[in-house]
């Protein structure tokens, strides 16, 4: 019986600390997120100035439906190159309507940009847990880096 | 090789207490796994809920999804629980009791295995509704090409046998080593279905503290499992290099084992445990069958006394000397640590006699001991004279119950009749599931506290 008693409250303890940690962090991640598309437009500006740096262009990928049908969502990537150098990733285009939508916009698509602007490619590792959204991405991505670097 | 007849001598020289140390059971540590258990158990819940909000459950299956999320990580969860309930990890053993460890592991079975169908159902659905598509090629997509998945189905597959196979119906046609051997590939199952949870689980993507907590929960139960389950024994057997010495028969169908082997005096072991026993002999080697010592051991010396019941016991009176012996255990509750009192009472019928003789060499001096021994013959009174002895030695009392069931009953009134004082004792009770259960109705009826009744339930 007392023991119960013990399993019952830690459970409901140990629910209630994630769930309060994991909205704790949410409402701490949602600020910082909105910026990173902002920022690096500014240092490019001020790159171009001052070296003459090779072009900076902007590139639209095609638009990918999420999964078979386009129900889950759709995706149209929109990357910033100087030169050949990917310096940004966005979306020009970015409906999420699947159960996930909301895990998706928060962790996966950062992760995503992430990985894009490690590799320089789009041969990434994509996300586990958001296939379909991973491979909408890198399709989406595959065809901008085809018009980039075709001219 | 010692000759068999001179083993007649055994309880004259097991007077000297050895230098053993055991540990005594602590409440307060299972306590502590619980509340660590319970923990866990909120923190899966609360995995699966940090994935739900009000648009993902709007959402077409969105419902379905998160639902099926959460019964996957419970059900995984409570696969590992079940998986430390028959870990033998000794703090727990001490405190709650083989046989009530593995009642609750099976009582937990068919609940993962429902849980775990609902997952896969449940995603299924959810997936399918998502994405429009029907549930049958949706399976197929998930299974197909999300990574871990195909392993995944494999483990839930031998999951779903193992779980089958011990279904009592089925468990009753089967041979228990065949059903074993089904068992065994559980460990498989599990293995096999980790890498599509940290893989394709959405509370886990870009989630490192989730990722490694649950990591760490399975190399946790993994560690334990092979610990306490395989290193232990293993270090034991080696340490203590048992030999079957003396085969000999105590009376019709009954046998006494003894095995020699290295300081037997430094086995943490309690007279009323038993042994997994393990004959390491070409037909013997690979099953493991629990018996209770039937004395403390010596420094050189231990014994059991079996009854010819199934194949396996029977075949112990064709061993031959100097068969090697594998150990497993210390296990069993039903010790001088389970007492409350200092006044005990011993019932054991048959060959439940033997832990009870073993408990005579270990209780302590001040400890009062009465015991009752039934058997529905003289000559199945096992270890009567060795019983006697020690009885004799403390100034305790032994009765004798000999007839069938039916004209020397052991009920409520006999019992008070031999033993007037019975309510103010601990009652020991070890005998066959009947039996047992007669005299816990007995007991329950001359008012006995049920922490002052000590059995052990080995019908599995």
């Amino acid at each position: 019986m007392r023991r119960t008693a013990i399993v019952l409250v830690t459970t409901v303890l140990g629910m209630a600390l994630v769930v309060g940690l994991h909205a704790y962090s949410q409402r701490h991640a949602a600020l910082p997120s909105a910026s990173p598309a902002a920022l690096p437009r500014k240092k490019n500006r001020a790159a171009t100035h001052i070296a003459k740096a090779p072009r900076t262009r902007i590139v639209m990928g095609s638009d990918q439906p999420i999964g078979g049908g386009s129900t889950l969502g759709d995706l149209q990537v929109r990357i910033r190159a100087t030169g050949a150098k990917i310096t940004s990733v966005g979306f020009a285009r970015l409906n999420l309507n699947g159960p996930e939508s909301q895990q998706i916009s928060s962790s996966v698509i950062p992760q995503l940009e992430q990985q894009t602007l490690a590799a320089q490619s789009a041969n990434i590792n994509g996300v586990s847990g958001a296939t379909y959204t991973s491979q909408a991405y890198e399709t989406s991505l595959q065809a901008a880096l085809d018009k980039l670097r075709g001219g | 090789m010692i000759p068999v007849t001179q083993k007649r001598t055994y309880t004259v020289y097991q007077a000297r207490r050895p230098r053993r140390s055991v540990a005594r059971p602590r409440p307060s540590a299972v306590d502590l796994c619980a509340a660590l258990a319970g923990l866990g158990f909120g923190v899966a819940i609360a995995l699966g809920l940090t994935t739900v909000s009000a648009s993902s459950l709007a959402a077409p299956g969105g419902l379905l999804t998160a639902l099926g999320r959460i019964a996957g990580l419970v059900g995984t969860y409570l696969l590992l629980i079940a998986l430390l309930f028959v870990g033998r990890v000794p703090a727990v053993e001490r405190v709650i009791g083989q046989d009530r460890l593995v009642r609750w592991h099976r009582r937990l079975g068919p609940w993962i295995v429902i849980l775990l169908i609902a997952h896969v159902v449940l995603i299924t659905l959810g997936y399918a509704k998502g994405v429009k598509t029907g549930t049958l090629h949706e399976f197929t997509v998930l299974v197909g090409s999300f990574p871990g998945m195909l392993a995944a189905t494999v483990g839930l597959g031998l999951l779903l046998v193992a779980g089958v196979t011990s279904y009592s119906l089925a468990r009753r046609r089967l041979k228990y080593e065949t059903w074993w051997a089904v068992h065994l590939y559980t460990y498989l199952a599990v293995a096999l279905a980790f890498s599509h949870q940290l893989a394709t689980g959405v509370p886990f993507s870009g989630q490192p503290w989730a990722r490694t907590y649950w990591t760490a929960l399975w190399l946790l139960t993994a560690g334990l499992v092979l610990v306490y389950r395989c290193g232990l024994p293993l270090a034991r057997s080696l340490r203590h290099r048992l030999v079957v010495v003396a085969v000999r028969e105590e009376g019709p169908g009954v046998i006494s084992i003894v095995c020699r082997g290295r300081r037997l005096d430094r086995l943490p072991v309690l007279g009323g445990q038993f042994f997994q026993w393990r004959f390491l002999t070409r037909g013997m080697w690979w099953q493991a069958h629990p018996y209770s010592l039937s004395a403390l051991p010596t420094a050189t010396h231990l014994r059991i006394t079996v009854k010819a019941l199934g194949d396996h016991s029977a075949s112990l009176s064709r061993l031959r000397l100097g068969t090697r012996v594998a150990i497993e255990g210390p296990y069993g509750v039903m010790t001088r640590h389970a007492r409350d009192t200092d006044h005990v009472l011993l019932v054991g019928a048959g060959v439940g006699a033997t832990p009870l003789r073993a408990m005579l060499d270990d209780l302590p001096s001040q400890v009062d001991v009465a015991v009752i021994l039934r058997a529905s013959n003289a000559h199945e009174l096992v270890l009567r004279d060795e019983i006697a002895e020690l009885v004799g030695r403390r100034g305790g009392r032994l009765h004798e119950i000999i007839g069938p069931r039916s004209l020397a009953p052991l009920d409520a009134r006999a019992l008070h009749r031999l033993v007037p004082d019975i309510a103010r004792r601990d009652l020991y009770i070890c005998g066959p599931q009947g039996f047992t259960r007669g005299l816990l109705r007995a007991a329950r009826s001359l008012g006995m506290p049920k922490r002052r009744v000590h059995y052990e339930d080995f019908a599995f």
